[in-house]
């Protein structure tokens, strides 16, 4: 069985490597890694989204504000240059600033509607830095876990692309070597060979291990370096592979073509994405998302590679039962569906 | 030897039975022809003595030892050729022998030396996308030799080829069949039916008709007579002669007297009209 399994992951390889889908997903996720790597900034730079016009007698609140650390560029002189710039530049917003320290008056500019919620945020944030509570000197902060390094912008996009990184690999390219083989008829070939959908599942799953862990491998070290816990992270990279594999050919199984398969492949897709949105949109937080093996992966992902989040170990330990069941689910559809239920 | 004894099957479990009471025996070193038209139950039938479905009812033995007793390492000992050639299109015709060999747990054949006697050998390292149709069944033919089979399972192996090509895969099988235990050849090809096969099984609605040698059905469904064409003062003439009537005997003797006779053919009938006899239906 291990030579036929070897044998299946040399034929699955060799059949990848000439699959343009396949160059379409590696060339994307090198585009992933050079943007984690070397474009996205490792701040948040939230002055550069604010932008001041002081009206006010003797433009004091602009000295306060200087005074509380903004940099000068972000400060107008004219309310139509502020306007120009708030149109050119998208997701900016400008204040204008009217009245007295005692009793300061703001207007926002901005491009379409405001939230309510929004503006009172705003409101909250400007208050204390009107009135000269942004000094320094005047808060202090309390930090709950001081060995906790601050992460990088950049790198909190890791565990969401290595998820999907995973997801990518394994879903669809499961779904589509499935696809090719029974549009030229190859499975009659299996069926009346010794290999077995055993050995079938075994062949792919091997072949994908080593994509997803050799692509995953090089974003994490092209970006955070050598992790100090690399075992848990290239063991949750094999049973997220594994997971999402096992997944894409349980479903292939059911469609004649990629064609047939595509809108229910791409609303699984989806589904298994949605965890992802969290990571773009904080406030997006539903307790449904948690229950989406994707989340677990990128939740130990973030545990492994930043020490955040859920423990690694249970996180494995729920991933390893998830790949069992599913592993017992595909076996069982692929007897069935491809290689009938004679002697498989 | 292959056994087969009252095979049944039913897809849907309604009743409604694809195969019914099918059974024979192909004897070692015989070539054992299935004859019959699509929807006829070949494929299922197939499907069942080399157990990728699974028996209902019936039971099928290979040298005694039953089907169901070899798990899938009965499959090191079969060999199966497809009419619908299926191969890796992005793989070469080697690559694709090479990697279903590695399949097999047994001895195997070279697969170069296999393409090489189906004439595939400077086609190699092509891969299978640029072959032709006949290229490809030939590359499925050597396929299914790979693991030296004891059984062998060929499904139209000569459809769709070049009469020379044809006459080489046809030399391949009367080779196989002095080192197999039984080959199984499906067909609609009543041509290639009565060249190889020692004995033929005519299916019909799920059910075997007729089974015997080609020449004993086509001699007891045939009519014992002689076509002849012959010249009467300038014209070519065409007769139909009995040799059980005292009055044609003499005159088809005559005939071969007078030197005028141009073609002289004996009518059994063919496996075709045998089939049409037997169902009313024709086999293509």
């Amino acid at each position: 069985m291990i030579k036929q399994i070897i044998n299946l992951a040399w034929l699955d390889l060799i059949n990848i490597s000439r699959n343009a889908i396949f160059w379409v997903i590696l060339i994307s996720l090198l585009v992933m890694t050079v943007t984690v790597a070397f474009l996205l900034p490792a701040e948040r730079n939230i002055e550069q989204s604010l932008f001041f016009l002081d009206l006010s007698p003797g433009q004091q609140f602009q000295a306060t504000l200087l005074q509380g650390g903004l940099e000068k560029e972000i400060f107008f002189t004219e309310q139509g240059a502020l306007e120009d710039h708030i149109q050119e530049n998208r997701g900016s917003r400008g204040i204008i600033l009217r009245g007295t320290p005692a009793a300061p008056r703001l207007e926002l500019i901005q491009e379409g509607a405001v939230g309510e919620g929004t503006l009172k945020i705003l409101g909250a944030q400007l208050a204390p830095l009107l009135t000269g509570v942004a000094n320094p000197a005047a808060y202090q902060i309390q930090i709950i876990d001081p060995d906790r390094e601050a992460l990088p912008l950049n790198l909190e996009a890791l565990p969401p692309l290595l998820t999907f990184e995973v997801l990518a690999l394994g879903f669809l390219l499961a779904a589509v070597l499935l696809f090719q083989e029974r549009e030229e008829g190859l499975h009659r070939a299996l069926q009346v060979s010794p290999a077995g959908p055993a050995s079938y599942i075994g062949g792919r799953l091997l072949v994908l291990w080593g994509l997803g862990l050799i692509s995953g491998m090089l974003l994490i070290l092209l970006t955070v370096g050598w992790p100090a816990r690399i075992l848990e992270i290239m063991a949750l990279l094999l049973l997220g592979t594994a997971f999402f594999t096992l997944l894409g050919l349980a479903l292939a199984v059911f469609f004649r073509s990629l064609s047939e398969w595509f809108f229910i492949g791409v609303a699984v897709l989806l589904i298994n994405m949605a965890p992802l949105l969290s990571t773009i949109i904080p406030g997006f937080a539903p307790a449904f998302l948690n229950l989406i093996p994707s989340a677990f992966l990128m939740q130990g992902l973030e545990g492994a590679l930043f020490g955040r989040g859920a423990a690694s170990s249970i996180t494995l330990v729920v991933l390893l039962l998830i790949n069992i069941g599913m592993g017992l689910i595909t076996w069982v559809l692929l007897r069935r569906k491809i290689w009938g239920e004679g002697l498989s | 030897m292959i056994k087969v004894q009252k095979l049944f099957y039913d897809y849907g479990g309604r009743g409604q039975y694809a195969v019914r009471e099918v059974s024979f025996t192909i004897g070692d070193g015989e070539i054992f022809g299935f004859l019959g038209p699509s929807g006829a139950g070949k494929s299922t039938v197939q499907n069942l003595i080399t157990g990728i479905l699974p028996l209902q009812q019936g039971e099928v033995s290979y040298d005694g030892v039953s089907l169901q007793e070899g798990g899938r390492s009965f499959f090191n000992k079969i060999g199966v050729s497809f009419e619908h050639p299926n191969l890796y299109p992005a793989l070469t015709g080697l690559e694709n022998l090479k990697y279903y060999r590695g399949f097999f747990a047994g001895p195997t054949q070279d697969p170069l030396t296999l393409m090489e006697r189906v004439g595939l050998g400077e086609a190699a390292h092509k891969k299978t996308r640029e072959y032709s149709r006949g290229m490809k069944q030939r590359l499925v033919l050597a396929r299914s030799l790979l693991n030296q089979p004891h059984y062998l399972f060929l499904d139209e192996p000569t459809s769709g080829l070049d009469p020379n090509t044809a006459e080489q895969i046809r030399e391949i099988i009367r080779e196989k069949k002095e080192e197999c235990g039984g080959i199984f050849l499906t067909t609609h090809n009543m041509h290639l039916a009565s060249e190889l096969c020692d004995r033929v099984a005519l299916l019909n609605n799920g059910e075997i008709v007729a089974q015997d040698t080609p020449r004993n059905l086509q001699l007891e469904y045939g009519e014992r007579a002689f076509k002849a064409e012959y010249s009467d003062n300038g014209e070519l003439q065409e007769k139909i002669f009995f040799p059980e009537r005292e009055e044609d005997r003499v005159q088809l003797k005559d005939l071969i007297a007078s030197n005028r006779i141009q073609t002289l053919h004996s009518q059994e009938a063919s496996l075709e009209q045998v089939f049409i006899r037997l169902t009313g239906r024709e086999l293509t």
